[in-house]
C-alpha cells in the first residue's frame, strides 16, 4: 500500500506527458504510450470516487443463499438476465436496476428456499441442523438462532433495533407461533431485506459530496467477498471486521491469499471468462451452423478456462493476461490448432503446450467470439473493438446513427484491408476505425475460428502488418500481440479490469486512472503474481474508501 | 461478406436491451401481479406420438415471422383457431438434444425415442421393456412438489388390439420405472371425481398470514433512505415502489370459495365402448372427457401436474363425419386413411407411404383440436381468485419421434413444434418464436422457474460432459427461454 501510493506520488509529481486519450494505437504512430503511462496525473488527488448503491448479480444471488442457507439449488439463474455495464462486468452498479418482476420473484425464492431449510430438519447434515445450533425448547434459542442468522444475511454486526421484539426480527419471529414457522418467516423476510439485496456503503458523512470517508470493516468484508467470490463473507472474514482489524495492509492480504486459495474463488476465473473475455455469448453459439462442431466450441472455451484457472491456482502473473505463450489444449483443440497433443495425456483433458500465439487475444474462443459470425469472413473492426476496449481500455464510443455501409467491393478494394482503408477516407468514420481497424487487421493472421492462417480462400496473402502507436512495427498477428504485451497502457488496462470488478464500476477520471497505473507499475509484471495484483487493487483508496454524494 | 455496420448496430442494439428489459418486465409484473400470483401453478404436457407434418423442407408449422400470432399470419395448422392465436406460443427451431443423441444412437421410433421427451435424457435402453431413464421425468418432478405430490398421467390410446402399449407408456416416469398411465375416463372419475365435495380457498400468503415478513424489510429500506444520496436513494425508491406492489399482490383475498362436486360421469367406458366400431369418434369422445376431468381437478386442486399421451399408431381410424369441418384442409379425405396422425405417411403424395399433404395436415389439426379444447374448458373454470385456470397453467405439447415422414429431416429434430399454451399470468402466449438458441432442456429449466421449483438446471447429465465449469449453455437446460 505505501509502496504503491508512492508510486501514485511519482505519477503525479512527474506530471506524465499527454491526457487519456492522446496516445490512440494507430494513430500514425504519433500517439504516447512510450514506456510509462501518458496520463496527465498532475490533477490526480487520490479520490475515492463514489459507488452507487447496487443489488447483488444474479450470479451473486445463487452463490450467496448457497453458502447462506447451505442449498444447492441455483435461483439466481432464472432471473432476468441483466447485460454488463459500463465497466465490462455485470456487477456494475449502474446497470443492476429494481423491478417489480424481480423483487416478486425474489420473493417466491425467499419462499422456496426457506421452505426447503425447514424441509431439511431432521437430516443429518441438513440446512436446518447448521442454523439451528440449540435446544429449540429453550427460551434463548430463537434469538440466538435468528441473531446468528441475520449476522450472516446482513453482512454485517447485528443491531438491537435489528432484533427488536415488536419491528425487528424477533417481532418477525414472535408472530409466527411455533419455532419453525418463525425461523420460515424470519429467513423470507431476510431474503427481502434491503442489506441482503443490497450492498450499501453508509457513514455519517455519506451525505456530504465533499466527504471523503473509509468503509467500515464489514463494508470492507462485503467488497473483498463480492470481488473475489461473488458471494457473501465467511465467518472469517466476519471475524475480522468484528475485530476491527480487516482495513490494515497486513490483514487484508492474508485475507486475500486466503480467499485467492479458496474454491469459491472459482467464481473470480469464471467472470474473467465469461465478462471479461465474454465468452458467455460462445458458449451459446451453435458452432455447427459454421460448419464446425460444439465439441470445437466447448474446447476453445475449456482453453480459455484452463488458461485463467492455471494464471489464478498457480499465482502466475498477471502480465500473462497479455504474454502468455502457452495453449492449454485437449485432443480437440490440438488438432484444430495442429499442435502435437502429448501422448499419454487424457485426450479430454487440457494440457499446456508452447504455442506461437500470445496472450488471452489469440485464444481461439475470443477469436471466434469477436470474428462476426461468419464461416468465410472475419470482422476486424469487430475484433479491433475487442482487443481496444479489454486490452487497452480504449472502447471507442458507440457509433453515431446512419452509419454508411463499407464500399462494395470493387477492384479498386478487393481486400478487406482496402475496403477498411476506404470507409477510413470518410471523416466520420477515422477518429474511432483508426483503432479498431488497426488492431483488427493486426489479427487478421487468424481466420474466423481462430486457426493461423497466410492466405485467404482466395489464395490472396494475408496483410496483417501494422505500426503501434509508439511506432513499434508488426509484421504480422503473433508480432502484433507480442508488441501489445509490451505497452505500458496495456498493463495498465489489465488493472484498470481488475480494478473494475473489484469496484463494481467503471473507473473514471484521473484519480480512478492513475491509481491503476499505479497499480499495474507494481504488480503487473513479469515477476509478480496475481495476488499482488489483487492484493495492490484492494488496497487502493478506491477500495477502501467513498466519497459522499448529495442530497 | 459480413456487414460491419450491422455488427457495430448490434452494440448499440445491446444498450437498447439494457435499457428496456426492465421496462418490459415491469409491464409485465403488474399484468401478473394484477391476476393474483397466489393462485396455485398448473402444468400440463402433451405428446403427439406420431409428430406433426414438419419436414425441413416444408415447415409449415413455422410460417409466421417472429412476434404476435394472428389471423393474417397464422400458420396453416392454427388457421382453424383464430379464436385462440392469443393462447399459444409455437417455439420455432427448439433443439431436442437428447432426443438427437438418442437417434444417433440408433433410436429413433415412436417407443424408443419417447423416454428422453419428459425427462432430458438419451435412454440407454431403446427397447419397450425398460427405457433405461434414471429418476424423474419432468411432469413427476413437478407433481412431487406440489401440495398432495400427486402427478396425472394419461393416454388416449387403447393397451390393445393393435395399438403399441409402449407408445402409451413411455413418456412419464418416476424413480426411473414407467409410470402406467389411465386410459379409461371411467376409471379416472372413478379415483378422484366420484366423491368430489368440499370449497378450495386460496391459501394465505406467507405476508397475508404475517405482514411483518415484509414490513420489517421496507422499514429498513426506509431507514437506509435517509441516509443516502440522490443516485443510491432512486435504487431504494424503486425497491420500496416494487415492495409496495408485491405487499398489495399478497394482501389477504377477499374473493369467494369455489366450490366442488362431483362433475358428471363420463359417457366413455374404454371398458365397455368398443373402440373397434367407431374409433375416430371414441378418440373424440375420450380426450375431451379426460380434458372436461383436467378442469375440474385443477379448479379443485386436486393435482397440479398432468402428462397425456395421444394415440399412437395402429388404430384403423377414419375421422370422416367425426371432425368438425372447419378442421379439414383443401378437401382432404380422411376416411381410408389408417393411423390417426402421420406416422409414416408422407407429407408429399407419390412418396413411399405418401398419402398427401391435405389428409395429414388435416390431422394435424384435429389433434390440435383437442388442445384447444382443453384450453378452453381451462379458459371456463376460475380459481379463488377470480383469475383463469388457463392463466395460471403451462399446457406444453409437441413430439419426439423421428422415423417415417412426421419429424424434421436429417436427424434432429430442428423442424418439430412445440407450442406453449397459457399461463397468462406469468408468461406472455400467443407469438411465433425463434426458439433456435434454445434447448428442449432450456424449456423445461424455464419451466422449473415459473413454477417455483428452484432447479439448479434440468439435466445435469448434459452439464457435466462440459469441460469448464458453470457456465451457461445450449445443452445443460440452465437457459431463460423469454416465453
Amino acid at each position: 500500500m505505501r509502496r504503491l501510493h508512492l508510486i501514485l506520488a511519482a505519477l503525479v509529481v512527474t506530471g506524465c506527458e499527454g491526457v487519456i486519450t492522446a496516445d490512440r494505437v494507430g494513430a500514425g504512430g504519433t500517439g504516447g504510450g512510450t514506456g510509462s503511462s501518458a496520463r496527465n496525473c498532475s490533477t490526480a488527488r487520490g479520490t475515492p470516487g463514489h459507488y452507487t448503491l447496487r443489488r447483488l448479480t444474479n450470479q451473486e444471488y445463487t452463490n450467496t443463499v448457497q453458502d447462506l442457507l447451505f442449498t444447492r439449488q441455483a435461483p439466481g439463474a432464472a432471473f432476468q438476465d441483466s447485460l454488463a455495464g459500463g465497466s465490462g462486468f455485470k456487477n456494475d452498479s449502474k446497470a443492476l436496476s429494481i423491478y417489480s418482476t424481480l423483487v416478486a420473484k425474489y420473493y417466491d425464492t425467499a419462499t422456496v428456499l426457506a421452505k426447503e431449510v425447514i424441509t431439511s430438519k431432521g437430516t443429518s447434515g441438513g440446512a436446518y441442523s447448521k442454523l439451528v445450533t440449540c435446544d429449540t425448547a429453550q427460551s434463548a434459542c430463537a434469538q440466538q438462532t435468528v441473531s446468528a442468522l441475520a449476522k450472516r444475511a446482513l453482512r454485517r454486526a447485528v443491531t438491537a433495533s435489528d432484533l427488536d421484539a415488536t419491528n425487528g426480527l424477533m417481532g418477525v419471529f414472535t408472530a409466527s407461533g411455533t419455532f419453525d414457522q418463525g425461523l420460515y418467516d424470519v429467513i423470507v423476510s431476510l431474503l427481502m431485506h434491503p442489506e441482503f439485496l443490497m450492498i450499501p456503503v453508509v457513514d455519517a458523512r455519506s451525505l456530504d459530496p465533499a466527504a471523503t470517508f473509509a468503509l467500515d470493516d464489514y463494508e470492507v468484508a462485503s467488497r473483498l467477498s463480492y470481488f473475489l467470490w461473488q458471494s457473501m463473507p465467511d465467518a472469517a472474514l466476519l471475524t475480522a471486521a468484528d475485530q476491527g482489524t480487516l482495513h490494515t495492509p497486513e490483514v487484508m492480504r492474508t485475507q486475500v491469499l486466503r480467499m485467492a486459495a479458496d474454491p469459491r474463488a472459482v467464481s473470480l476465473k469464471n467472470v474473467l471468462r465469461d465478462e471479461f473475455a465474454e465468452l458467455s455469448f460462445l458458449a451459446k453459439t451453435d458452432l455447427t451452423q459454421l460448419g464446425q462442431t460444439n465439441a470445437l466450441r466447448d474446447a476453445m472455451i475449456g482453453e480459455t478456462d484452463a488458461f485463467l484457472a492455471d494464471l489464478l491456482t498457480n499465482d502466475r502473473s498477471p502480465q500473462l493476461l497479455l504474454s502468455s505463450t502457452q495453449s492449454f489444449v485437449n485432443k480437440t483443440l490440438a488438432d484444430f490448432y495442429g499442435l502435437t497433443f502429448p501422448t499419454g495425456a487424457n485426450p479430454n483433458s487440457f494440457v499446456p503446450v508452447t504455442s506461437t500465439r500470445v496472450g488471452l487475444g489469440s485464444h481461439a474462443a475470443v477469436l471466434t467470439n469477436t470474428a462476426g459470425g461468419s464461416a468465410t469472413f472475419t470482422n476486424p473492426i469487430k475484433r479491433g473493438h475487442w482487443i481496444a476496449k479489454k486490452l487497452l481500455c480504449d472502447e471507442p464510443p458507440p457509433p453515431p446513427p446512419n452509419i454508411p455501409p463499407l464500399p462494395a467491393v470493387s477492384q479498386a478494394n478487393a481486400t478487406i484491408r482496402q475496403r477498411l482503408d476506404a470507409h477510413l477516407n470518410q471523416p466520420s468514420c477515422t477518429g474511432c476505425h483508426v483503432t479498431m481497424d488497426t488492431l483488427g487487421l493486426g489479427a487478421e493472421n487468424f481466420d474466423s475460428f481462430g486457426r493461423w492462417r497466410v492466405k485467404y480462400a482466395d489464395q490472396a496473402p494475408v496483410d496483417s502488418t501494422g505500426l503501434l502507436p509508439d511506432g513499434t512495427a508488426f509484421a504480422d498477428s503473433t508480432a502484433m500481440f507480442t508488441a501489445l504485451a509490451n505497452q505500458t497502457r496495456a498493463k495498465s488496462c489489465v488493472a484498470q479490469q481488475v480494478m473494475k470488478l473489484a469496484l463494481s464500476r467503471d473507473l473514471v477520471g484521473v484519480d480512478d486512472l492513475c491509481t491503476a497505473d499505479a497499480v499495474s507499475l507494481v504488480s503487473v509484471t513479469d515477476r509478480s503474481r496475481f495476488s499482488d495484483l489483487l492484493v495492490q487493487v484492494v488496497t487502493t483508496n478506491q477500495f477502501l474508501q467513498q466519497t459522499g454524494e448529495a442530497p | 461478406m459480413t456487414s460491419y455496420r450491422i455488427s457495430r448496430r448490434r452494440l448499440l442494439a445491446g444498450s437498447g436491451a439494457f435499457m428496456t428489459l426492465p421496462l418490459l418486465e415491469a409491464l409485465v409484473s403488474r399484468r401478473a401481479l394484477a391476476d393474483g400470483t397466489s393462485d396455485p401453478r398448473r402444468l400440463v404436457m402433451i405428446h403427439w406420438p406420431n409428430g406433426t407434418v414438419t419436414r425441413d423442407n416444408n415447415l409449415t408449422w413455422f410460417s409466421a415471422p417472429n412476434g404476435p400470432l394472428t389471423a393474417a399470419n397464422a400458420p396453416v395448422p392454427l388457421q382453424p383457431f383464430t379464436d385462440n392465436l392469443s393462447d399459444i406460443t409455437i417455439l420455432k427451431f427448439l433443439t431436442q438434444s437428447a432426443r438427437d443423441a438418442t437417434l444417433r444412437n440408433g433410436g429413433g421410433g415412436h417407443g424408443g425415442s419417447k423416454p428422453c421427451f419428459f425427462t432430458g435424457q438419451v435412454p440407454s435402453n431403446l427397447g419397450t421393456d425398460a427405457s433405461g431413464i434414471t429418476g424423474d421425468s419432468f411432469d413427476v418432478m413437478y407433481g412431487k412438489l406440489t401440495p398432495n405430490q400427486r402427478s396425472i398421467y394419461l393416454a388416449n390410446s387403447e393397451q390393445s388390439n393393435g395399438d403399441n402399449v409402449a407408445y402409451g407408456y413411455e413418456l412419464s416416469h418416476k424413480n426411473g420405472q414407467k409410470v402406467t398411465p389411465e386410459i379409461n375416463p371411467v376409471s379416472f372419475f372413478n379415483t378422484y371425481f366420484k366423491n368430489l365435495t368440499g370449497t378450495v380457498t386460496q391459501p394465505k400468503t406467507d405476508y397475508a398470514r404475517n405482514p411483518k415478513i415484509l414490513d420489517v424489510p421496507n422499514a429498513a429500506a426506509t431507514d437506509l433512505r435517509a441516509k443516502l444520496g440522490k443516485d443510491d436513494r432512486v435504487r431504494l425508491d424503486a425497491f420500496l415502489t416494487s415492495l409496495g406492489e408485491l405487499k398489495t399482490n399478497l394482501a389477504a383475498p377477499t374473493t369467494p370459495v369455489v366450490t366442488c362436486s362431483a362433475p358428471p360421469l363420463p359417457a366413455v367406458d374404454l371398458g365397455t365402448t368398443n373402440q373397434n366400431g367407431l374409433r375416430g369418434k371414441s378418440y373424440f369422445d375420450r380426450m375431451k372427457a379426460f380434458n372436461s376431468l383436467i378442469a375440474v381437478g385443477f379448479q379443485c386442486d386436486l393435482f397440479r401436474s398432468v402428462a397425456i399421451s395421444f394415440g399412437a399408431e395402429g388404430n384403423y381410424t377414419t375421422y370422416d363425419g367425426v371432425y368438425p369441418a372447419t378442421l379439414n384442409y383443401n378437401g382432404a379425405s380422411l376416411s381410408v386413411q389408417y393411423d390417426h396422425s402421420v406416422s409414416h405417411q408422407s407429407p408429399i403424395s407419390g412418396e413411399a407411404g405418401g398419402y398427401g399433404f391435405n389428409p395429414n395436415m388435416t390431422r394435424d389439426r384435429i389433434h390440435l383440436s383437442l388442445v384447444v379444447d382443453l384450453i378452453n374448458k381451462l379458459k371456463a373454470v376460475t380459481d379463488p381468485s377470480g383469475s383463469k385456470v388457463l392463466d395460471n397453467t403451462i399446457i406444453m405439447s409437441g413430439f419426439c419421434v423421428d422415423d417415417g415422414q412426421h419429424g424434421s429431416d436429417g436427424g434432429t429434430t430442428k423442424g418439430s413444434p412445440v407450442l406453449v399454451s397459457g399461463g397468462k399470468n406469468f408468461i406472455t402466449p400467443g407469438r411465433s418464436l425463434d426458439a433456435s438458441q434454445y434447448d428442449l432442456n432450456d424449456l423445461y429449466f424455464t419451466f422449473s422457474g415459473l413454477l417455483g421449483m428452484g432447479l439448479a438446471n434440468f439435466h445435469p447429465i448434459a452439464q457435466s460432459s462440459r469441460p469448464y465449469g458453470p457456465l451457461t449453455g445450449r445443452t445443460s437446460g440452465s437457459t431463460v427461454i423469454p416465453l
